[in-house]
């Protein structure tokens, strides 16, 4: 029961939409930042002001009678046609391409789109049929973002898009949206796009999610994908720009003046990252796709202060990079470890606290038992054993192989019954045969406690007070790139 | 508590008509914590009340009937003037138009049908129009967010709309409720209570815990 409870606060973890909306959305979104952020125009206009890249502005229409001037011929062959307070994709028109001669362009279903179709589309986005609040709005008439070539293959014919959550300036949640067959080549998770979670450090995809279906009980339902329609697998996909699409978050935050939102980018071939928008109201199905709580990433940025774009990209890297190592941890079932990894080792049945050390330890595959330095071991507990041993060794002094063995036989029982000494090895040192104590301590690596036999060396041949051998190490799998 | 009632009563309200405003703040109290405690999206908060209502006048057989032949209707309207250049509300007038047909035409086939679809109280033909006109009133629902929403999601808010309706229309029938209420009006300001700590709720919803298990199990 404890258990249970003490689990379930894991939902603590887990930012609802109540919370979304009460704390974050309401509680440090200024009324400036949320019209700015339900103006596409206005947006356009902010962020243009610093530098961010937006798609270039053909047309504004506002009203049918602007509707019934304009001219299409001065149109370029592919466009958008968007509203301008629109929200969760809708009424968004996208024109791949134009027939020649023809005022006729197709969408990404292949249908052929005339101007008559196009004015009623327009018409709708006028009335406020897809816009916040449905009263009256703007159309809007915009360059079309070109899929950049890395991602091609990924997305069935629209562009995959990314979302950033930025909450205190600093970036603690990414997803990349990739459209699907189902989905109509939008971005869109309710569509049927699939959402991949982003590794923030790295700015590598983890989990993707697609959308399984509705239900009375969690109204949409979510399952986890590992491949796109196109065949290739979700998980490992470099963003590129990755680090400028983390400062131009951040900017978008500062330039909206929000608290609190969600920064909706695409990587254009020619032009890199471009935003589309700037949204006060991200959902919180991004936990999904990193199988992560938003929650108490929030919390954990709560109150901190950057210093600069790139001094808030480095908070973000640190607290939220490694999602990529939970994964590779969750397909294959081991832990990673760093080649140099900080343990705490104790003498097993000890409570004191002179009895336990911190130390870092080496991962060292090139020995089949781990070892520990003769002084760690002295210092745990075993000085009385150890004593013993080496007044025994020395008084023998066995250098041979027959000796070595003879040594083992004739003495093991006795040290084993005098001694905390769990064995005797014969082990190679300085290039000489000799034997050397065995004792089994508790070491905590990596989360887990476990027993370990660990044959006690002479200090100079250790580099490290504890070397964790083969034995151990099938449990693990070794970061080389990672150390303490 | 029964000197207030009296008053009333005195004053030319008839005990029918304070039952059914006693029973708003329950509907409003249910509409509101199946929305931010359990998590159904209804058709706003005047949709799911008004159902309830409506119901208690046609009875919850000919009630989900009529509402059936409503969205049917709507929807019909909406995709067959889908190309068309229109105004938003000449576009309801016209559903509301095809719903008036269609109810019209399901009485008329009722009463030249053999067998006559009939319940305790009262066949169709003797439906309170009212009721009818309550529940042709979804119609404005249903569009505006199929407007801003896919149909899936549409439906799935009609359900969940339909199931607090039927909750409510529920309770309204419990005479004991009905009875409770008029002898303990000290309830309605704990209803006040109730409402305003909801509105201050953070936590998720319960839906959200089935939506998010995957995250849940995920953390460790």
């Amino acid at each position: 029961m404890i258990k249970f409870l003490r689990d379930f606060r894991k939902y603590n973890e887990i930012l609802g939409m109540n919370r979304r909306n009460q704390e974050y959305f309401r509680g440090h979104n200024t009324h400036t930042g949320k019209k700015i952020a339900d103006n596409k125009i206005k947006t356009k206009k902010v962020l243009s002001e610093i530098g961010i890249q937006t798609p270039e502005l053909f047309k504004v229409i506002r009203s049918v009678e602007q509707l019934n001037h304009i001219d299409w011929s001065r149109l370029p062959r592919s466009f958008v046609i968007k509203p301008n307070r629109g929200s969760t994709g809708r009424g968004i028109l996208i024109l791949y391409g134009k027939r020649k001669n023809e005022f006729a362009w197709v969408k990404s279903s292949g249908q052929i789109m005339r101007i008559p179709d196009l004015e009623l589309h327009i018409e709708k986005i006028l009335q406020g049929r897809f816009s916040m609040g449905s009263s009256s709005d703007i159309a809007i008439i915009e360059e079309r973002v070109i899929n950049d070539n890395r991602f091609k293959e990924y997305s069935y014919k629209g562009v995959p898009d990314i979302r950033v959550i930025v909450y205190n300036q600093i970036p603690v949640m990414a997803m990349m949206r990739i459209p699907t067959i189902n989905s109509g080549g939008t971005a869109n998770l309710h569509t049927g796009a699939i959402g991949a979670g982003i590794d923030i450090e790295s700015g590598v995809t983890t989990t993707g999610i697609r959308l399984k279906g509705y239900s009375i009980v969690s109204s949409y339902d979510y399952d986890i994908v590992e491949h796109t329609d196109t065949g290739l697998p979700i998980a490992g996909i470099k963003i590129p720009y990755w680090d400028k699409i983390l400062q131009t978050s951040i900017k978008c935050a500062q330039a909206s003046g929000l608290g609190f939102l969600g920064v909706d980018l695409a990587i254009d071939r020619n032009n890199g990252p471009v935003v589309f928008e700037v949204n006060a109201r991200p959902g919180v199905s991004i936990q999904l796709a990193n199988l992560s709580g938003l929650r108490s990433r929030l919390e954990r940025v709560e109150g901190l202060k950057i210093k600069n774009v790139n001094h808030g990209v480095r908070i973000s890297k640190s607290l939220f990079g490694g999602e990529i190592v939970e994964e590779i941890e969750s397909i294959t079932g081991k832990e990673l470890v760093k080649v140099i990894e900080p343990i705490t080792v104790r003498k097993p049945g000890t409570t004191k606290k002179k009895n336990k050390e911190s130390v870092k330890a080496m991962m060292d595959t090139g020995v089949k038992t781990s070892r520990i330095d003769k002084g760690l071991a002295s210092r745990l507990g075993f000085t009385k054993s150890l004593k013993y041993f080496y007044n025994l060794l020395s008084e023998v002094n066995p250098s041979t192989s027959k000796e070595v063995s003879e040594f083992i036989k004739s003495y093991e029982e006795i040290i084993q019954h005098e001694t905390g000494i769990k064995r005797l090895a014969r082990v190679t040192e300085d290039g000489e045969l000799t034997v050397r104590p065995v004792v089994e301590m508790e070491v905590k690596i990596s989360g887990q406690t476990k027993l370990i036999e660990m044959v006690v060396s002479s200090t100079s041949v250790m580099n490290h007070p504890i070397r964790i051998g083969q034995k151990e190490l099938k449990d693990y799998l070794i970061d080389g790139s990672r150390t303490f | 508590m029964d000197n207030i009632i009296n008053t009333l009563i005195d004053n030319g309200f008839t005990a029918d008509t304070l039952q059914l405003l006693l029973f708003l703040p329950i509907l409003a109290t249910l509409v509101n914590v199946s929305r931010y405690v359990v998590g159904l999206k209804t058709y706003g908060i005047y949709a799911p009340i008004t159902l309830s209502y409506a119901y208690l006048f046609t009875g919850i057989r000919f009630g989900l009937l009529i509402t059936t032949g409503v969205i049917i209707a709507t929807f019909t309207t909406f995709y067959l003037l889908r190309k068309i250049r229109m105004h938003y509300i000449s576009r309801i007038s016209i559903a509301y138009i095809l719903i008036t047909f269609l109810v019209i035409g399901v009485v008329m086939a009722n009463e030249i049908s053999p067998v006559q679809l009939t319940t305790d109280n009262h066949n169709l033909n003797t439906v309170p129009p009212l009721g009818i006109v309550l529940i042709a009133g979804l119609a404005d629902f249903f569009i505006k967010k199929f407007n801003t929403k896919s149909l899936n999601s549409t439906i799935l808010s009609l359900v969940e709309t339909l199931t607090i309706a039927m909750i409510g229309w529920s309770l309204m029938r419990l005479t004991e409720l009905g009875n409770f209420l008029f002898e303990n009006l000290w309830v309605f300001p704990l209803l006040l209570i109730l409402n305003f700590y909801i509105g201050q709720y953070r936590g998720l919803q319960l839906k959200e815990y089935f939506r998010f298990r995957k995250v849940f199990n995920a953390i460790r």
